[in-house]
């Protein structure tokens, strides 16, 4: 059994893709950060699927960063399958979204999220914000895989 | 007539009694006998009042052969010759002396008077004089005193008075014939004076026959007592003298008694006339015989306008409108020729003339009274003015009624309570409704209402008025009827039920209105509602569509704005850090103000967010404790801020009903700009609660920044500004978001402030804003 190093990064906006890696970096948090650019490409990635056939299935991410707003396949709907399927639904998932809208929140917790953070709009902010989820639940958090 | 006869008789039967009385007396003779039988038939078939064609002919011939007996045989005296007219009228044969003698010659003068008076009975002199009664007088007087001559016995009689020698009997039936022609016109002539019911009248009946009595018998007494040899001469003339006078007198003071007691009555009668006359409720005239008032009471003074009295002596025809009076005299004296009690001018309008020219409609009964000189008329007359009045208002109320229900739009009924409906009364509404006639449907004359009932819902009618009639109420129903030309139509109806009084029929009377049109329009309503409500629908649906995609919209607002902005910032960020160097001095501020506005924006689109949120929530009213929001609120700004020293006063228990996620944003502006205002202020104070008062409001205060009164109305304009970034930082969207939330609670939002002096925010909920108002 490999040892959950990866970060799967669920995130169609390529500069918040970007400022999320480097806000990690400068966190000193050196897992690999696997982008999946919308909510279908999360799916195969995970389920070793399409363009991720081949890939190891038991190779699990320690840490799911999912974003609601996606094309093709919304988050919720990602997180509801990850939930769903035995081989995923223990891998902590956390909503990193800009939505503030109340329903996102509460439908997020409800189908099993782990956590629940807004994106601000400050990068000061917003590199503490990860900095705090990186290390908690990469570093203190016990994962039950 | 018919002692003449027995007289006769006795001459033919040779009878001594019968022809003289008492021997040595005068002897009645045949002729007189004769004459006396034709001077009864005669006055037997003048007695009746008017007798005209053969009978009066009979009486008058009968009365015309006395004359010419008495008249022949007085002749004979005068010439002293025997006209033998004894043996002419008698074709007996002459048995001896006497049976053919001639009558005395008073008896013929008697006969002769006798027969002019017959003859006569009915004539007068201007009216007044009637020769009858002075021929008569002369017989009676002459008759009268053949009759004393006898009592008296005074033989010398016939030889003072040669002509007489007249039999007993033969005056005496002179008197009662003389008093029997008279008898014969009571009504007319002198004899009037002894027959009437006057006081006069009454007095003579009683003095006449008394005094004749009395006189003529004091007088017998007298005789024979002298007669007698009782007292002499002198002495019987002084008894008979005094006895008379004595007797007179009682006789005059008995009568004057009588007379004093029915003279009462008739004034007492009078009296009750006169107060009965004037008391009569309604006018009345008594008219004289010659066509003047004769009497008139106050009610008829009244009714015409006359003072007390004045109507007495005016020609009647003064009452009467002028265009009228001259046929008014023809039909009075019409009236007089057949008097009898009527009412006049029945079935048509009569009038009177009042003395002030004005005419009176009036109802007259008539009724003829004896009077003397002919007949009077008592006229009664009734003002029917008011009666008029109430007949015409009568009329014209049932004109109205009658146009008003020929003009209903439906038809007004009275029917029997039976299987048919038979109908009693039905207004000519049933030609619309139904088709037929009224008279169709009159007593079921073509067919009955009931067969206009749609068959299916006769036994529903007829179950609902029966359950009416037995509560006895009203009913109303709507049913359907099948017209005359086959189509069927809606009715409705109501009615109720007239009692039939005294045990009579029970009527029901009501009214049936063609209800086609109305159920049509109520099916048109009912179709246009559910039109209505399927568009209301349908626009609910638009509604919720366009409400979803303002959702997706702010949805995307969020996500989508909020994302390039995190990126220029971010980016921004990282050249800061890690490009400082190269960018310079000048090109770190620039990168600085690029970060300023992003968020800046950012702040926007959040207060933006909220805003919108506002505006879509949907209250859920629950009780909330504003004070405890408000200590909440000042926390986290004090969090924001520890170094601030802001002095608090927050009113506790201010409890109201509202949406306690809004009332929290609410507050959050409120407090939040109270906080952000007073940032300058070298004292500040921030303070929370609720004025007193009936129209109490809710306040936010502070003594910060305040703003210019004269701007207070843009206050709640989104992105309104009333103070530049640079002084205090802000979207302007803040108080249009707590406006929104006080108005979808249904208060109001209003600031009052100055420059430099404070601003005090106050606000009311929903109308609820007392103290200790709770969900």
């Amino acid at each position: 059994m490999k040892t959950a190093e990866t970060i799967l990064l669920v995130e169609d906006n390529p500069d918040d893709e970007e400022l999320t890696r480097m806000a990690l970096r400068n966190s000193n948090i050196a897992n690999t950060v696997i982008a999946a650019h919308d909510g279908a490409e999360a799916l195969e990635y995970l389920f070793c699927t399409g363009e991720y056939a081949d890939r190891d299935r038991d190779d699990r991410p320690a840490l799911i960063l999912l974003d609601i707003n996606l094309p093709k396949i919304n988050g919720l709907e990602v997180l509801k399958r990850i939930r769903e399927d035995p081989h995923t639904q223990l891998i902590p998932v956390v909503v990193l979204t800009t939505s503030r809208e109340e329903q996102d929140l509460v439908a997020s917790y409800r189908i099993g999220a782990n956590s629940y953070l807004c994106k601000p709009v400050d990068f000061d902010n917003f590199a503490a914000a990860v900095h705090q989820l990186g290390m908690y639940w990469l570093l203190l958090n016990q994962p039950a895989i | 007539m018919l002692i003449g006869g027995i007289v006769l008789i006795g001459w033919f039967a040779n009878i001594e009694t019968l022809k003289s009385l008492h021997s040595g007396w005068a002897t009645m003779k045949t002729t007189t006998a004769l004459c006396f039988v034709l001077s009864g038939l005669s006055l037997l078939l003048l007695s009746g009042i008017s007798v005209a064609g053969t009978v009066a002919g009979a009486g008058r011939l009968s009365a015309a052969l006395v004359l010419v007996a008495g008249g022949v045989t007085l002749l004979s005296y005068g010439l002293d010759t025997d006209l033998g007219i004894e043996n002419i009228m008698y074709l007996l044969p002459d048995d001896g002396a006497g049976l053919t003698g001639k009558m005395s010659p008073g008896t013929a003068l008697c006969f002769t008077l006798t027969g002019l008076a017959l003859l006569t009975i009915d004539m007068d002199i201007n009216g007044r004089i009637r020769p009858t009664e002075y021929l008569l007088f002369a017989v009676g007087i002459t008759a009268l005193f053949a009759s004393a001559g006898y009592l008296y016995e005074a033989e010398s009689l016939y030889t003072f008075f040669p002509i007489s020698g007249m039999a007993l009997h033969t005056a005496l039936l002179f008197l009662v014939l003389t008093v029997g022609i008279l008898a014969a016109r009571p009504r007319r002539g002198l004899i009037a004076i002894l027959t009437t019911l006057n006081g006069g009248g009454f007095m003579a009946r009683r003095l006449l026959p008394v005094t004749v009595a009395l006189v003529i018998g004091i007088g017998w007494v007298r005789w024979q007592g002298e007669l007698a040899g009782h007292y002499d001469t002198a002495l019987g003339l002084t008894l008979y003298t005094t006895a008379n006078v004595i007797t007179l007198i009682a006789v005059i003071w008995y009568v004057a008694g009588r007379y004093n007691r029915v003279d009462a009555e008739r004034r007492n009668a009078q009296l009750r006339f006169q107060r009965i006359f004037e008391a009569a409720p309604n006018a009345m005239i008594l008219m004289a015989p010659d066509g003047h008032i004769d009497l008139a009471n106050r009610e008829a003074e009244y009714l015409f306008g006359y003072n007390p009295g004045a109507l007495h002596g005016l020609p009647v025809e003064t009452l009467i409108p002028a265009d009228l009076r001259d046929a008014h005299a023809g039909l009075r004296r019409d009236y007089l020729i057949r008097p009898e009690a009527r009412v006049m001018g029945k079935g048509r309008e009569l009038h009177a003339q009042r003395s002030d020219g004005t005419r009176v409609p009036v109802e007259i009964g008539l009724g003829p009274v004896p009077d003397i000189g002919g007949t009077a008329v008592l006229a009664v007359v009734i003002d029917v003015s008011q009666r008029r009045q109430a007949e015409a208002a009568l009329h014209a109320s049932e004109r109205k009624l009658a146009t008003l229900i020929s003009n209903l739009p439906g038809m007004v009924y009275s029917c029997r309570n039976d299987a048919d409906w038979t109908m009693t009364f039905i207004s000519d509404g049933c030609h619309d409704l139904t088709g037929y006639d009224p008279a169709d449907l009159l007593d079921n004359r073509t067919l009955a209402y009931a067969d206009l009932i749609h068959p299916d819902d006769r036994a529903v009618v007829w179950t609902a008025v029966q359950a009416a009639l037995a509560e006895a109420r009203p009913f109303v129903m709507e049913y359907r009827i099948v017209s005359r030309d086959g189509r069927i139509k809606w009715v409705w109806e109501k009615g109720h039920v007239i009692r039939g009084e005294r045990g009579g029929e029970d009527l029901i009377e009501g009214f049936i209105q063609d209800s086609s049109d109305r159920r049509n329009a109520e099916q048109a309503l009912r179709d246009a509602n559910l039109e209505l409500e399927r568009r209301v629908r349908e626009r609910t649906a638009q509604l919720e569509n366009i409400n979803q995609e303002l959702e997706a919209f702010s949805y995307s607002v969020s996500h989508d704005l909020r994302t390039p902005l995190r990126g220029i910032d971010g980016f921004s960020r990282i050249l800061l850090q890690s490009h400082a160097d190269v960018l310079g001095e000048q090109g770190r501020h620039y990168l600085e103000r690029v970060r300023a506005g992003t968020q800046r924006m950012g702040a926007l689109i959040d207060d933006l967010l909220t805003l919108s949120r506002v505006s879509r929530r949907e209250l859920m009213p629950e009780r909330v404790d504003l004070s405890v929001i408000a200590k909440e609120l000042i926390r986290e700004l004090q969090q924001t801020e520890p170094d601030r020293e802001v002095t608090i006063s927050i009113q506790p228990d201010v409890i109201v009903s509202g949406d306690a996620s809004l009332l929290r944003i609410l507050l959050q502006n409120l407090l939040g700009n109270a906080w952000k205002f007073t940032s300058t202020t070298t004292h500040p104070r921030i303070e929370f609660g609720q004025t007193r008062g009936n129209a109490a409001e809710f306040y936010v205060r502070d003594n910060g920044a305040g703003f210019d009164a004269a701007y207070a109305e843009k206050l709640f304009v989104a992105f309104q500004r009333l103070h530049s970034a640079d002084e205090f930082e802000g979207t302007g969207i803040g108080l249009a978001t707590a406006h929104r939330v006080v108005r979808k609670h249904g208060g109001t939002l209003r600031g009052e402030g100055r420059v430099g002096a404070g601003a005090t925010f106050y606000f009311t909920l929903n109308g609820i804003n007392g103290e200790g108002a709770s969900v």
